[in-house]
């Protein structure tokens, strides 16, 4: 029976078709209808399971792919922030801790007694001695104290005495008034120039006011 | 009797009664057509008797997902070729991981007109062996098209009702099936 052409692309491509056209018909085994009995009577239904992606899941896959990325950036620039807080100018001086405790266990080792020492906020420390009672020290830092001055005394006003005010000075850059008369220099005197200097003095005095 | 009657009234009766009789009647018609189709789809004897079995097991097995509105040879031939582009569909993950690549040189084969002397293309044999391999080469979704129209001759409708495509759709597919095949093919019919 010959084929109907539908239009002219069945003309057009005429040598193509009769060479499909003249393959040679691929027949089924002789025992196909027989596996296939078999397989029924069986049960044997094993058909091959179509390994299909979902479609809501490649749809939700890139979202959820950019998502994980984004969160994996983020950690590590929350983690790279974190490095950064370790800036030595940042953290506290571990060399005053340092000499205090060195201090502290020279004084323990030469009372002959060791106390538990804990650091309080305000720069006390709490010292827990032996008998467990605690004594709050005022720390003692490597300077000189007729040298140096406490800034948060200076700043608070709370300590203004007499024996600071030359320190406050120094603090303020001599903008509070103070009694200064100039350096002065040591100069090795002539007892006889003074003794003409106090007797001109003298005179003028007699003139002036003896009268 | 039950020879007589056609496709539809075959299943039908399959339907109804479950009169393994028509089943296997059924199966006697279309076994070779579909061996046919398939083996030019898929290219190897031994995975197409396995999908033409596995067609045949799941019209057993879902012969009431059938309508009558359609005809019986358009929806078998349909299982037939979803089951040989799922066959397509997982050998090409396994080509992935393959090293050799065994396709190209198929393709000096076919289209390398030095390589195959002119006097040992007369055998028809390596003629049709080279016509196979060189539909293999066509795209699938052209190939599929070719094959239907022009190997199992079916109309452009009825094609239409297999892919579940447009009329239009089919006929530009076959157009370019076609001309993917007349280059692949040049060799053979300028003999």
């Amino acid at each position: 029976m010959e084929k109907k052409f539908y239009n002219n692309n069945d003309t057009n491509n005429s040598e193509v078709i009769k060479l499909l056209k003249n393959l040679p018909k691929i027949k089924a085994p002789e025992n196909f209808e027989f596996k296939l009995s078999t397989r029924i009577q069986n049960g044997n239904f094993d058909l091959p399971k179509e390994q299909r992606i979902p479609k809501w899941l490649t749809w939700s896959l890139g979202p959820i792919a950019a998502l994980a990325l984004s969160a994996v950036v983020f950690i590590f620039v929350f983690s790279n922030s974190q490095f950064q807080t370790d800036n030595l100018l940042m953290q506290k001086p571990e060399l005053r801790q340092y000499i205090n405790t060195v201090k502290n266990s020279k004084e323990q080792k030469s009372n002959g007694t060791f106390s538990k020492v804990a650091k309080t906020e305000q720069g006390l420390k709490a010292v827990i001695e032996p008998n467990d009672v605690v004594i709050q020290r005022k720390p003692q830092f490597p300077f000189n104290d007729a040298n140096s001055v406490n800034l948060d005394n200076y700043v608070n006003r709370a300590n203004g005495t007499a024996r600071n005010i030359g320190s406050i000075q120094t603090v303020s850059g001599g903008q509070t008034s103070i009694n200064f008369n100039g350096f002065g220099i040591p100069v090795k005197t002539n007892p006889k120039q003074l003794e003409a200097m106090k007797k001109q003095i003298d005179s003028l005095h007699t003139k002036n006011f003896g009268k | 009797m039950k020879k007589l009657l056609t496709d539809e009234e075959l299943i039908k009766e399959f339907q109804n009664s479950n009169d393994i009789e028509c089943y296997n009647l059924l199966v006697k018609r279309y076994k070779d057509p579909l061996m046919n189709f398939v083996f030019r789809f898929v290219g190897d004897r031994d995975v197409c008797s396995d999908i033409v079995q596995d067609t045949m097991i799941k019209f057993y097995l879902k012969k009431d997902s059938y309508k009558s509105v359609a005809k019986f040879s358009t929806w078998i031939y349909t299982i037939a070729g979803n089951l040989a582009k799922n066959e397509l569909k997982r050998r090409n993950r396994r080509k992935i991981y393959s090293v050799s690549n065994h396709d190209d040189d198929m393709q000096i084969q076919v289209e390398d007109k030095e390589f195959v002397a002119p006097d040992r293309l007369a055998d028809n044999k390596i003629k049709n062996n080279m016509i196979q391999k060189a539909l293999l080469k066509v795209k699938p979704v052209y190939r599929e098209v070719v094959i239907l129209r022009d190997i199992q001759e079916f109309s452009y409708e009825e094609i239409a009702e297999i892919t579940g495509l447009t009329i239009g759709t089919v006929k530009s597919r076959i157009n370019r099936g076609r001309k993917q095949l007349q280059k692949l093919l040049k060799n053979i019919y300028r003999e």
